[in-house]
């Protein structure tokens, strides 16, 4: 099982007057490794999903816990895997940590959809089979 | 008792995405906003005063949202808060959104109460419990 992994500097703009990264940021992190992953991984960057494709993947649901507040400087350390791949969704799971100490951990599913129709669509085969090897194993404790 | 704190918000052309729909951390924004306002004219505590005046927090424990319909620009986001449950800390707010009547998000959004100076979670000041404890929802 594969997981793929980026890191985000927290920078000035993520951080609200409480001192700690504004939670709305975290959900524009989640969305960048998805973004990441299709381009890097699958293939498909969302340029081309979007606008020449016209599919898309938008969220279904999302629940992430915030475990520890993160702070101006640090890196944070995020990873996605598939906790479920079904037909037209995909079930990601999202960890943030920054060095050993967890900070945030997800569970965010998205499905494909016409962008034309908005009706949700098979994920093609060849998508599917690049997704995969990210998929966890069934034994893992859920996000 | 079994208040509703209810507001409406445009969704602006900033909000969306290539997509044409609300980009949906933005949906998280106008959430936080909801709660804000929810402080400071539901619970008539002003929001930038807890936060700048009396040095407390209202970080995110967890959230938890179901997205039902899209949004999009031009549309009008109306918000409902209730509070599902208030602990020690803890306040889980219970946050329905529609547009012309039909269901955008559901969320369950957990967020306690928190000293900037000690860097933890305190207890709610009565005060403000009394008055959240109008708002919590039946059942």
């Amino acid at each position: 099982m594969r997981v793929f992994t980026i890191e985000r500097r927290i920078r000035f703009s993520h951080c609200d007057p409480a001192g700690i990264v504004y939670f709305v940021n975290f959900f524009d992190m989640i969305n960048a490794i998805v973004e990441d992953w299709f381009d890097q991984v699958i293939g498909l960057p969302f340029q081309e999903m979007h606008l020449q494709r016209r599919i898309g993947f938008p969220i279904v649901d999302t629940d992430c816990q915030f475990f520890r507040p993160c702070h101006l400087g640090d890196m944070l350390r995020l990873e996605l895997g598939i906790s479920r791949l079904g037909r037209s969704s995909i079930e990601f799971r999202i960890a943030g940590r920054v060095d050993d100490e967890e900070k945030l951990r997800g569970r965010h599913k998205v499905a494909l959809v016409s962008l034309d129709t908005f009706r949700s669509m098979p994920i093609p085969d060849d998508l599917r089979a690049k997704m995969a090897p990210y998929v966890t194993d069934a034994s893992g404790d859920r996000a | 008792m079994n208040k509703v704190f209810t507001v409406e918000y445009p969704i602006l052309f900033s909000h969306c995405d290539p997509a044409g729909i609300v980009y949906f951390p933005r949906l998280f924004d106008l959430l936080h906003r909801a709660m804000e306002d929810w402080f400071t004219f539901g619970l008539k505590e002003r929001f930038a005063d807890l936060i700048m005046k009396k040095r407390l927090g209202t970080p995110a424990v967890s959230t938890q949202v179901d997205f039902v319909g899209p949004a999009t620009f031009g549309d009008t986001l109306k918000i409902e808060l209730r509070v599902a449950r208030l602990g020690r800390s803890s306040i889980e707010l219970a946050v329905h959104s529609f547009v012309e009547g039909r269901p955008c998000f559901k969320a369950k959004h957990s967020i306690c109460i928190f000293s900037q100076e000690t860097r933890r979670a305190v207890p709610i000041p009565e005060d403000l419990r009394s008055r959240m404890q109008e708002y919590v929802a039946d059942g």
